[in-house]
């Protein structure tokens, strides 16, 4: 049987990728690329061409803002929630904890309490 | 700050980008805010300390198509088929469905003029008959199909399209008027009114099908 440890892990990631960008950048208002780097730090295997996408549609729904960061240099533009964006972040968030309390009482009531057996 | 001062590596995956919107006739306004926002952002990046091939996606048709679909740019999924491919099944499948009803409608006109034509020119009058829906449906389809612009329709795209379809009607309609006049049929009014309203729906139909083709098959390529 193949092994489809890392596609599950990716697959289920994948889902809540956009609330991880959104809760990152309630932190701190960040580049792109430096959220890309959070995700890293944090465990996501993800890169530029994915975030990048994804932050574009965030932008669209309204859940994002691009503004300059005033300081010397070339103008440099950063990404920060807007109230929209704290709202659904917050809506989100509770949503992934019922769904994870709800998965963990069905893993919980198993024999082997949802440890996966790998033969 | 444009594409040219970037990582030559990026500017070349940025220019396969911006060369897929361009494909997909992704709005010009739209196309232009994405990628002024795009190169933006990918100057940040690089100046951030990031390597070039860190931000670019192996494909960059399908990192153009998340992006433009993120902004509401729609670019439909691309199907497994190739354009050609399906491009011709579409357009001849329908082609036939066109030129088949309007060959059926002729075929009845004949029968209900065949008493004033002569038995001599008889064959050759039912195949005009029956072919001319199939040339003006014909005609209509590459009008539109090949020559409509997708996207908002510009005057020179219409000019074409009622330039084309007006020869693919006259086209249709020609044999059987020239046959009429060679063997001085005079058909009953209904006859050729019947006649010019099957050309004109032949001819409405068959490019209504180019355009469908013309706009499904943009996604394609």
């Amino acid at each position: 049987m193949v092994d489809d440890h890392d596609e599950r892990e990716t697959l289920l990631l994948r889902g809540s990728l956009d609330m991880c960008v959104l809760a990152i950048l309630d932190r701190e208002p960040l580049h792109t690329y430096s959220v890309v780097e959070r995700l890293r730090e944090e465990g996501f295997e993800t890169g530029y061409g994915t975030v990048y996408p994804l932050v574009t549609r965030l932008r669209r729904a309204g859940l994002l803002d691009q503004r300059v960061e005033a300081g010397s240099g070339p103008a440099r533009h950063v990404l920060s929630l807007t109230p929209a964006g704290r709202d659904g972040l917050r809506r989100w968030s509770a949503q992934w904890r019922r769904s994870v309390a709800r998965v963990s009482t069905v893993l919980e009531a198993t024999p082997d309490r949802g440890r996966r057996r790998v033969r | 700050m444009s594409a040219d001062e970037l990582d030559p590596h990026v500017s070349r995956w940025l220019e396969q980008v911006d060369a897929r919107w361009r494909r997909v006739r992704l709005d010009p306004s739209v196309r232009a805010r994405l990628l002024l926002e795009l190169v933006d952002d990918l100057r940040q990046a690089i100046d951030s300390g990031a390597a070039p091939a860190d931000l670019t996606r192996p494909d960059p048709s399908e990192f153009a198509d998340d992006v433009a679909a993120a902004a509401g740019g729609v670019v439909r999924p691309r199907p497994a088929h190739g354009r050609t491919t399906a491009g011709t099944t579409d357009g001849t499948t329908s082609l036939l469905r066109v030129g088949l009803v309007g060959a059926v409608l002729s075929a009845w006109l004949v029968y209900r003029a065949a008493a004033t034509v002569p038995n001599e020119v008889w064959p050759a009058y039912l195949l005009a008959q029956v072919v001319a829906p199939f040339l003006v449906a014909l005609g209509a389809w590459c009008a539109c199909r090949f020559w409509r612009r997708p996207g908002p329709p510009g005057n020179a795209s219409l000019r074409f399209m009622a330039v084309g379809m007006g020869i693919a009607g006259l086209l249709g309609v020609w044999p059987s008027m020239a046959m009429d006049a060679t063997v001085g049929l005079h058909n009953p009014e209904y006859v050729v009114g019947t006649q010019v309203v099957l050309a004109a729906a032949c001819c409405l139909l068959g490019g209504l099908t180019g355009v469908s083709v013309a706009q499904s098959s943009r996604w394609r390529r």
